[in-house]
């Protein structure tokens, strides 16, 4: 059998979807960390999350522009895109669950683990690259990711996942092509362009063909993890992995760097200065009739009209991203004061935004974020 | 640790009544600590406590909101001791400066070195109420978004204090 | 976005002397801001070594460092335009709020400026790396083609001795650098013309909510003035700021916004966020400043760039009067007055301090220009304030400072009468007249006695409604209007302080007068209760004809070195050349004969585009024929006072 992952267009379509599924499940970790950071203190931690919190973003609209490219569109309203945290990652690492938390040591470990670079060897390892063998395909609750070819393997990294695609790409391209046909029969008009997308994090890549596609695999990939454990990019960019790495070892790479040895300025980080968030926090846990309550519920709300928002965008509606931008700091603010709130019943922890999602009103989905009120 | 609890929650139910933001908007802030920290040092320990121990009895003995409304503007703001404290303390939330106290007071009641105006911190400054109020960010900070100033403000009352609630918020 | 790249090496004191000593400097450059970093760029990026004496420390190239500024203004009680800046007694800068009413006949010494009156003026520039862009309001406004030519149609001020036409190709180099964003087609007016198909780098900013309640109110309402009827449109002002980038620009090839200047990766300054804070800071850098023109140069590798080093003389040739060399006193921190003093030499000197700081350097230098107008005709844009409460709530405190105004009293037969202006309408409310928001909080609470539901209703009332229309007035050349300076004033390195005699004539009054006027209309025709009030006990205050104003700077400081057609009528020529000193440029809005109705950041910085066009093309005429100087020495001296 073929060594490849994916070997049909649905195979393809699949882990694409689950690309988008897998950079947004980064999102409210990274989002929660930050916000738990006292306002003016770590501002180096703050920049460093913040940087990689914006290029997740970018990840997502560059994936979504790819399954665009497709003729198919990533669906941000599907039941259970927003994964039930603590959670594995859509990709498949194993061996460790990410979680709504608090910055400390241990959730910054974990980032590591998220951005950890590709360790595949192509002579040691299992036939399909950068994957390993498990038998574990039950735990993953990401229940809109279904299994792919093979049920037993998954990724080591993130990189080795977007390896995959592009192999995937490469192949079904070529197979079309014989056929003098293309998978790249998505509509333009999809693309979500510059204009309406724009962040500190990059420029998107707006895809139409294999070059393209290739193309913001490639960005997500360089920014992600890197390449070939070179810490800096042709851009002069650090991966993800050694940005954080950076906090872990309170001092900045600079050029000339080999990683784990970064020689720039020192910094210290300070883990006290943060607020002390419940763990994977839910509506549950915050008594009947609170103030924290209801405003955990009415920021879970506004994140499902937000998605809604975005989903439209992908589907032809792209100038609604300049709002949806504009909606997602009004997001911050709500998960900032949900963050800085202690729990009534202990006044030691505070509360966090859960990011539980209603699957089950459809007036929800109506709802714009134009409707938004502040909780 | 018990007292301490007790207190912050009395200083925030007070900083409630005196701001109309209820207890998740100032708690949101992240401030609550700091300016109970500030007021403590600038005018002392007891008259922190005749403060809000003032306030409880107020809010204890007030039937309806009207009376709760003059019995804090007899008892706390008319009072000569208390008024400018209070007063103070609202400025504080809408804009994070401690502004130093008036010369009358002072005189009366202690001259604090640290009685100066000053911004409590650089957070303090960006968490003022007052933006809160007209939905807008504090200038400098929490930038709102490219082209968020076009529509209308979003004002509105949502997250008001409220006078004995019928259903207790916990 | 970012820049992650380290390039932003600086050099030692006995490096820089090492290179001046070798001859290898083409340029020295002395001045940080928008000025010296476009000439340091252009030269750079042909080739040419480049000198870059700063008088500030320079730690505001790193992210951290400009993090610091942005916490300071969190800190600092008073919000005014240098809040950000640390105090620096070696490079002082002015502050408005040094500024007070002035007794007759007395200086004023408070502040870094003695102020010799008869009127104070409260403008400022801002000496740190990157210069008053720092603090800039980034609206970046065209001079209208008839500013050109004041006295020959007009009968007032001077004439500039190139045209609008002229100018127009280096607008466009400008708005490039600048990266500003705006539609072509809503600021093509009154004679304001481009190349053909051109677009500017960014779309333009979408106008404030409150922009479109005061467009609704006072669009069409029409002045007879001088036999004209002027009709008023609502109109977006180009911005200095990240928008969206026109695909169109360049041709089809588009526009790369400059993020935040950062050694470290923070991914910011992308597009306005609208935070309210253009001046005095920008805390995400979606604004221009002149360090990221500055980085560009940087990254040739060909800038020298030497902080806290103050320019203090400038010293000629008595042979054939060129420069000779600069001196510089050095110092080694802001916490003290010790200081090296120092000389460096290089084949052209440009002097790019701003038009106070030009002239100050070059009077403390013994060198009042032949035409003896080096210092004279000090030009600033006058501000009359106007201020009234909406009926409505209007998002006021949001978008950015100020995003449209009023352009349709900037023209027409009345300017041989009465200054011309024009209009912003600020989306700070009431901040550069009051104080608001913080002292609306305080006089609700103190003496409004309102708290509870009461006071966070009236906040609204108060805060959000608020309009304010901030008139900018145009002043001619008048020779008067002056920097001075006098071995009497000297600040703690030494270095003489500019002296400033100033003055309001009746030309300016009576635009002034009108602007107020149309005020009034204005006010009437939203609805809004008037609060305007003039102080006769304001430093700014005025009386004029029975009526009380005062008016405030409007920190555009020009025409101390102007340009013009000969030696005997002006200091520089059209390339900013010294008609003196032919190695001598002196290059911002100093060389400015007249400033219009615009802010005048694109303008000085087209004027730097033309000027480096022309060094340019003499380096690449001569052989590069730098005089070695070879009798380098130090000089420790302990600092003054």
């Amino acid at each position: 059998m073929s060594d490849r992952v994916i070997n049909s267009i649905e195979d393809l379509y699949q882990m694409l979807d689950a690309a988008v599924q897998l950079e947004h499940a980064t999102i409210p970790p990274y989002l929660t960390a930050l916000y738990s950071i006292k306002t003016e203190t770590n501002p180096e931690a703050s920049a460093v999350i913040r940087a990689v919190l914006v290029e997740e973003m970018l990840h997502i609209t560059l994936a979504a522009n790819v399954l665009n490219s497709l003729g198919k569109h990533p669906d941000f309203e599907a039941k259970d895109f927003v994964p039930s945290y603590p959670t594995y990652l859509p990709d498949g690492e194993s061996e460790f669950l990410v979680s709504i938390d608090k910055f400390s040591s241990t959730t910054l470990d974990t980032f590591l683990q998220i951005e950890r670079p590709s360790k595949w060897v192509p002579q040691l390892d299992s036939k399909f690259k950068g994957c390993v063998k498990r038998s574990n395909h039950h735990v993953f609750e990401l229940k809109a990711v279904k299994p792919l070819k093979s049920s037993t393997y998954s990724f080591y990294s993130i990189g080795d996942f977007y390896e995959a695609i592009r192999e995937g790409i490469e192949y079904l391209e070529d197979q079309a092509n014989q056929k003098g046909e293309t998978i790249f029969i998505g509509d333009p008009k999809f693309q979500v362009s510059n204009r309406y997308y724009y962040s500190g994090g990059g420029e998107v890549v707006e895809v139409f063909d294999k070059t393209s596609a290739l193309n913001a695999l490639e960005l997500i990939i360089e920014q992600g993890e890197g390449h070939t454990h070179q810490i800096f990019n042709e851009q002069g960019e650090l991966s993800h992995y050694y940005r954080f790495q950076q906090l872990k070892l309170g001092q900045y790479y600079q050029t000339g760097d080999s990683p784990d040895h970064p020689t720039g300025p020192k910094f210290e980080v300070d883990y006290k200065n943060v607020h002390p968030v419940k763990c994977n926090p839910k509506v549950a846990d915050f008594p009947d009739d609170s103030e924290l309550k209801q405003a955990a519920l009415q920021f879970n709300e506004n994140y499902q009209a937000f998605l809604s928002t975005i989903n439209r965008a992908f589907r032809g509606g792209q100038e609604e991203l300049i709002g949806a931008v504009c909606g997602m700091f009004r997001l911050k603010e709500c998960a900032s004061q949900l963050i800085r709130n202690p729990l009534p019943s202990n006044p030691l922890v505070n509360g966090g935004p859960t990011f539980e999602m209603r699957y089950d009103s459809i007036e929800l989905k109506a709802k714009s974020i134009k409707t938004w009120e502040t909780a | 640790m018990v007292k301490e609890v007790y207190q912050v929650h009395q200083f925030v139910e007070l900083s409630g009544a005196l701001t109309d933001f209820n207890a998740l908007a100032l708690n949101g802030t992240g401030q609550v600590n700091d300016y109970l920290h500030t007021l403590t040092n600038i005018v002392g320990e007891e008259i922190v406590e005749q403060l809000l121990s003032t306030f409880s009895a107020v809010y204890e003995a007030s039937a309806d909101e009207t009376m709760f409304i003059n019995g804090i503007r007899q008892q706390i703001l008319g009072d000569v001791k208390l008024g400018p404290v209070a007063r103070n303390l609202i400025k504080l939330w809408y804009t994070g400066t401690w502004y130093q106290l008036p010369n009358s007071w002072r005189e009366g009641f202690g001259k604090s070195e640290q009685d100066t105006t000053f911004f409590v911190s650089s957070a303090s400054y960006t968490e003022g109420l007052l933006w809160q109020a007209i939905d807008a960010n504090p200038s400098g900070a929490k930038g709102p978004g490219y082209g968020s100033w076009s529509q209308p403000p979003r004002i509105n009352f949502n997250n008001a204090w409220q006078f004995k609630p019928s259903t207790k918020f916990r | 976005m970012n820049d992650s790249i380290s390039t932003l090496q600086q050099i030692t004191l006995e490096q820089a002397i090492e290179r001046s000593n070798k001859s290898e400097y083409h340029a020295c450059i002395v001045g940080s801001g928008i000025s010296g970093a476009i000439l340091a760029k252009q030269l750079t990026q042909k080739g040419y070594r480049v000198l870059l004496l700063e008088a500030a420390p320079a730690k505001d190239m790193t992210y951290t460092g400009f993090k610091e500024y942005v916490s300071n203004y969190y800190l600092n009680p008073s919000k005014d335009n240098n809040a950000p800046y640390p105090e620096n007694p070696n490079a002082p800068m002015p502050r408005s709020t040094d500024v007070s009413k002035l007794t007759p006949g007395v200086d004023d010494t408070k502040g870094y400026m003695v102020q010799r009156g008869p009127l104070a003026l409260d403008s400022t520039y801002t000496r740190v790396t990157g210069g008053t862009t720092m603090h800039w309001e980034a609206k970046i406004l065209r001079m209208l083609p008839e500013d050109f030519a004041i006295k020959s149609t007009y009968g007032v001020g001077l004439d500039w001795p190139i045209s609008y036409d002229d100018l127009m190709p280096y607008y466009r180099l400008a708005e490039r650098e600048i990266g500003v964003s705006a539609n072509v087609e809503e600021q093509g007016f009154y004679g304001i013309k481009y190349e053909d198909n051109y677009v500017y780098p960014m779309y333009g900013l979408p106008p404030s909510y409150l922009d479109q309640i005061v467009g609704k109110g006072i669009d069409g309402a029409e002045f007879e003035l001088y036999g004209e009827t002027h009709t008023v449109t609502v109109r977006t002002f180009p911005q200095g700021r990240n928008g969206i980038p026109n695909e169109r620009y360049d041709n089809g090839r588009g526009f790369k916004p400059v993020g935040a200047i950062s050694s470290h990766q923070v991914e910011q300054g992308g597009r306005c966020q609208g935070n309210n804070n253009c001046v005095p800071i920008c805390p995400v850098q979606a604004k221009y400043d002149a360090r990221k023109t500055l980085l560009d140069a940087m990254r040739t590798g060909l800038v020298d760039f030497l902080p806290q080093a103050v320019a203090s003389k400038v010293v000629v040739d008595s042979d054939d009067q060129s420069i000779k060399h600069i001196e510089f006193k050095h110092y080694s921190s802001t916490e003290r007055t010790e200081f090296t003093l120092a000389k460096v030499s290089a084949s052209k000197y440009i002097l790019a301090t701003n038009a106070i700081e030009n002239a100050r350097l070059m009077l403390a230098s013994g060198l009042p220009s032949s035409s003896g107008l080096m210092g004279k005709n000090l030009m600033d844009h006058t501000y009359l304030l106007a201020w009234g409460l909406l009926p409505e709530a209007a998002g006021t405190m949001r978008g950015t400072k100020c995003t449209s105004g009023v352009a349709d009293f900037r023209y027409g037969r009345s300017r041989s009468k009465q200054a011309p202006f024009g209009i912003d309408i600020h989306n700070d409310g009431w901040g550069w007249a009051t104080g608001s928001p913080f002292t609306d909080i305080e006089t609700l609470v103190d003496e409004q006695n309102r708290f509870g539901k009461d006071l966070r209703k009236s906040v609204v009332d108060r805060i959000s409604n608020q309009l304010l229309f901030a008139y900018m007035v145009e002043q001619v050349a008048d020779e008067s209007n002056r920097v001075t300076v006098d071995p009497e004033y000297k600040d703690a390195l030494g270095n003489m302080r500019p002296i400033i005699n100033y003055n309001l004539s009746d030309y300016s009054k009576a635009g002034i007068a009108y602007s107020r006027e149309t005020s009034k209309v204005f006010f009437q025709r939203l609805g809004a209760e008037d609060f305007s009030s003039y102080s006769p006990l304001d430093y700014g205050y005025f009386n004029y004809q029975g009526e009380n104003y005062y008016f405030r700077g409007g920190n555009h400081f020009s025409g101390t070195h102007v340009m013009g057609t000969t030696a005997g009528n002006s200091v520089v020529d059209a390339y900013q050349r010294s008609w003196d000193h032919p190695n001598l440029y002196l290059v911002g809005s100093g060389s400015m004969p007249s400033i219009g109705t615009s802010n005048t950041t694109l303008t000085l910085a087209a004027l730097c585009f033309k000027t480096s066009e022309y060094i340019l093309d003499e380096m690449s005429k001569q052989s590069v024929n730098i005089v070695s100087n070879s009798d380098f020495r130090l000089a420790k001296e302990a600092g003054h006072e």
